[in-house]
């Protein structure tokens, strides 16, 4: 079998400074093969934006990390600036959920476009201004040509996320890093922009980690969904099973926790409290404080296993089964 | 009624920065350290300046650092030392009524023109850019021609031409502010506007104006400074670190004494201040929304 | 006697355009709905849709440009009231934010934030009677007597809107226009806000103007519906029969774009809805 594309192993990160350190992920540790897609699911401090982050270096000062990344089987860690240069611009590209922060105001949209492949690419300055043309016709932009000298502040919110999602992709990468791209659009627009990047991902055979807190939205553009809580992976499994047949309690309570387009609930909250990160959690399982299962044994330090098809990090894992999460609630 | 799980972490206290958001950094404690030092001698003159400042000795001129004389003497036998530190008076309370002055017109006027906008805001813009067009000297110089040299001239003079310095970055933190949910909360609550300016407006815009403030501190001391030397600022025998820096005479002679030790006071009192209020103006605008 | 009346809503904006001149941007434009008291009124919209300039009007912040906005029997008109006025008004309409971390003022503790009201709208509000109905209001909202000696950055999001709730709870208001309030949290604790406004409204009869653009939350926390796109209110009705039946193209293309069971990303079909005040030109407005 060949080597996935790519294998995160035991990643762990604490942030902080000499006065203090935190821990932010522990043991995380996933594989993707080339050309399939990967959610990776969370609340606030679950950590998933860090673990993108980790594996392109776009970390905060003062972080350190522990454990291995292996981009195509070779490992990121002892990779150098030209190295990494080199993987950020040809082999693995990153959308951010806030488009208007990672693009230069001052710089037309075309420039930003082109800027990349001439200097990394030596690609002769009208050659590339092709490129980028087609690249905004393909993410749906009309008149691109007229686009290409606009400046981001001309671009609404959705027009200039595709224009990142036309940037990233226009280097054709082996990795797509998405992050929460869609959030901050319209609900329509979300829509049609994650049409967009599935097209143009299928058709260039790229491989995509999508990190969102959207459950629903994940299972609709994912292979394979990995929920991560407290810092650490709670649930992976494919995507249909895990929203149908959720075996963590964590997912089952997340699952539940989205109000329905199509009834009313009697009662929305399963669980009280709120999502913590690595750092606040004690030893055992980091939900258990919260968790309607929770037993004395859950204090013990967790381990991720298989159960089902999947993997799961809870002791009662096959005893608890698979709640289910759409039928049997009390309609109003 | 749905319970919430209780908290674990501690609340941030005041220690931390949490209350009145004036974190200071090492640097910024030495340069606070030494404003203060500086302020502490200038009140207690008095009792801690070895000779009366104006108490003359005509038969030791110019006399060197000694035991009985820590800097030694200057023209008129006076000690150095003592009316350098008499003189810290009139140094920094001359800036100090500067600025006070011009906080005092500059922040009413920036809040009324960045809360109400429109016509005022206008209006307020006008004679703000017309004051600022005015060097604080020119202005003061003029003064001094019209009333007669004198401390008081200068003050005032010199206070009319800081207020923009004031007012400007006074109305932009109350625009940033205005807009704020919290504002518009309060305004939908019925809160009296003149609350609203008291218990939410200014406390939010305090650190910067007092970022600002203490920049204008520096400028001011080096302006009266300068009139001083100038011979328009404080008047007669009374020692000031802006006259004795112009002792002509003691220089030719080569007697510099005076002169360095002012000018190295001016200079220490003046980035000090200056360090502050920048170190200040930069905690504001990293801490942004939860300063 | 209906809690709000609004008659043909307008709010026109002067926009300076790039060629200097000045041209009128309509954001809301003719909105007529009514809401009868205890009832939940949804506004529903994307970007643009004027929704949020609706809600500042509703709640006094952006004056109309025309039409008449009637709110517990009384006219709230265009001219900008006293301070007596104005705890009127604040009686009867309250507004929370969507944004948790800019809605409370960050130097005032919790207790002074809810106190700050009571002076203003509690009867005989002595000391002891504040501090009392401090305690209520917390208790109410599901937070602890501890958090009134706290400020808002010890606090996290979802507890920071509960205290905004608190807040527009502390004037006794008929009406609480609730904009996005809950769009900013995450999904386990917007849950818990969603239960702790239903118990709010089912104990005290209040009535909500729910403004998102989430319809699962709309689903869950409003009886009526009025949809907006380009300022224009496209669809309205039951919110259950709205959304299970749209029957305006844009509606059913927003019901078409909510993930659940079974859903896939679409793009849009060539010659999609366009509206009637598409801001700028953005071809296929975003």
């Amino acid at each position: 079998m060949s080597a996935p594309l790519l294998e995160v192993r035991d990643l762990s990160m604490t942030i902080g400074d000499r006065r203090r350190r935190r821990t932010i992920l522990r043991d995380v540790s996933l594989r993707l093969e080339s050309g399939r897609t990967l959610g990776l699911v969370g609340e606030s401090g679950s950590g998933k934006s860090m673990t993108a982050r980790s594996i392109v270096r776009l970390l905060p000062p003062g972080a350190r990390t522990e454990g291995e990344i292996r981009f195509d089987g070779a490992s990121l860690s002892g990779l150098s600036a030209g190295g990494l240069r080199r993987l950020r611009a040809h082999e693995v590209a990153m959308v951010f959920q806030d488009p208007r922060a990672h693009v230069n105001p001052m710089r037309r949209i075309g420039d930003f476009l082109t800027e990349a492949l001439v200097l990394n690419d030596g690609v002769d300055g009208a050659e590339a201004r092709d490129r980028a043309r087609s690249a905004l016709a393909d993410v749906g932009i009309s008149e691109p040509e007229r686009r290409l000298d606009q400046y981001p502040h001309e671009l609404s919110g959705g027009m200039l996320q595709r224009v990142m999602i036309a940037s990233a992709l226009l280097v054709r990468p082996r990795l797509l890093l998405a992050d929460e791209p869609t959030t901050a659009l319209d609900v329509t627009t979300q829509s049609e922009v994650m049409a967009i990047v599935e097209e143009l991902r299928r058709e260039l055979g790229t491989a995509m980690l999508f990190i969102t807190h959207d459950l629903e939205l994940a299972a609709a553009v994912c292979d394979e969904l990995a929920v991560m809580y407290a810092g650490e992976i709670v649930e992976r499994a494919p995507a249909a099973q895990l929203v149908s047949a959720p075996r963590h309690p964590y997912t089952a309570a997340l699952l539940a926790a989205r109000p329905s387009v199509e009834r009313r609930r009697e009662r929305m909250t399963s669980v009280g409290g709120r999502p913590i990160a690595a750092y606040e959690s004690g030893g055992g399982c980091a939900f258990a404080p919260r968790c309607p299962h929770a037993q004395e044994r859950c204090r013990q330090t967790q381990t991720l296993r298989p159960v089902a098809g999947g993997d799961v990090r809870c002791v009662r894992a096959e005893e608890l089964g698979a709640p289910a999460v759409r039928g049997g609630e009390a309609v109003r | 009624m749905s319970a919430l799980a209780l908290r674990r972490r501690p609340f941030a206290s005041a220690a931390e920065g949490g209350a009145g958001g004036l974190r200071l950094g090492t640097g910024a404690k030495a340069a606070l350290g030494v404003v203060a030092l500086l302020a502490l001698v200038a009140l207690l003159a008095p009792l801690i300046a070895p000779y009366d400042p104006d108490q003359q000795d005509l038969l030791d001129i110019h006399a060197g650092p000694s035991a009985d004389h820590l800097l030694g003497t200057d023209q008129l036998g006076r000690d150095i030392l003592s009316r350098l530190i008499w003189g810290a008076r009139p140094s920094l309370a001359g800036p100090l009524a500067v600025v006070l002055t011009a906080t005092a017109i500059g922040v009413p006027i920036a809040l009324a023109a960045g809360w109400w906008g429109g016509v005022v805001d206008t209006a307020v813009g006008r004679a703000l850019d017309l004051l600022f067009a005015f060097p604080g000297i020119l202005l003061a110089v003029l003064a001094v021609a019209m009333f007669g040299s004198g401390i008081v001239p200068c003050v005032i003079a010199l206070a009319i031409a800081f207020v923009p310095l004031i007012a400007r970055v006074t109305r932009s933190a109350v625009l940033g502010v205005r807009g704020a949910p919290y504002i518009a909360a309060a305004e939908v609550v019925g809160v009296p506007t003149a609350r609203i300016w008291l218990r939410h407006l200014l406390p939010n815009i305090a650190p910067i104006v007092i970022a600002q403030a203490t920049v204008a501190f520096g400028y001011a001391l080096i302006d009266l400074a300068v009139l001083s030397f100038l011979g328009f600022g404080v008047q007669g025998t009374t020692p000031d670190w802006g006259m004795m820096v112009n002792a002509q005479q003691s220089i030719v002679q080569g007697h510099p004494g005076q002169a360095v030790w002012a000018g190295v006071l001016i200079v220490v009192a003046v980035s000090a201040v200056s360090y502050l209020g920048t170190h200040l103006t930069d905690r504001h605008h990293r801490d942004g929304r939860d300063a | 006697m209906s809690a709000v009346v609004a008659e043909s809503l307008r709010k026109v904006y002067d926009v300076r355009g790039a060629d200097g001149r000045s041209r009128p941007f309509v954001a809301v434009a003719g909105a007529s709905f009514t809401v009868a008291p205890g009832g939940s009124l949804g506004i529903v919209g994307e970007s643009g849709s004027g929704k949020t300039t609706l809600a500042r009007m509703l709640a006094g912040l952006e004056p109309p440009s025309g039409g008449l906005l009637t709110v517990c029997g009384r006219e709230r008109g265009r001219a900008a009231p006293g301070g007596a006025e104005r705890r009127r008004r604040a009686r009867e309409l309250q507004i929370v934010f969507q944004d948790p971390y800019t809605s409370l003022n960050p130097r005032h503790t919790v207790g002074t934030c809810i106190d700050e009201v009571l002076r203003v709208h509690l009867d005989d509000p002595t000391r002891e009677r504040r501090a009392a109905r401090t305690a209520e209001l917390l208790a109410r909202v599901g937070l602890d007597e501890r958090h009134a000696g706290a400020r808002p950055r010890a606090l996290s999001g979802g507890q920071r809107q509960r205290v905004a709730i608190a807040r527009a709870l502390a004037a006794s208001p008929e009406v609480i226009v609730l904009d996005e309030a809950v769009s900013a949290l995450d999904v386990s604790i917007q849950a818990q806000i969603l239960d702790l406004l239903d118990e709010i409204r089912a104990q005290s009869g209040t009535t909500y103007l729910f403004i998102s653009h989430d319809l699962g939350v709309v689903r869950q926390v409003t009886d009526d519906v009025i949809v907006m796109r380009g300022g224009e209110i496209v669809e309205r009705g039951a919110t259950a029969a709205v959304l299970d039946d749209p029957q305006h193209p844009y509606t059913q293309l927003l019901r078409r774009s909510v993930p659940g069971p079974g859903w896939r990303p679409q793009r849009r079909a060539p010659g999609h809805v366009a509206a009637t005040n598409e801001r700028g030109d953005h071809g296929w407005d975003g």
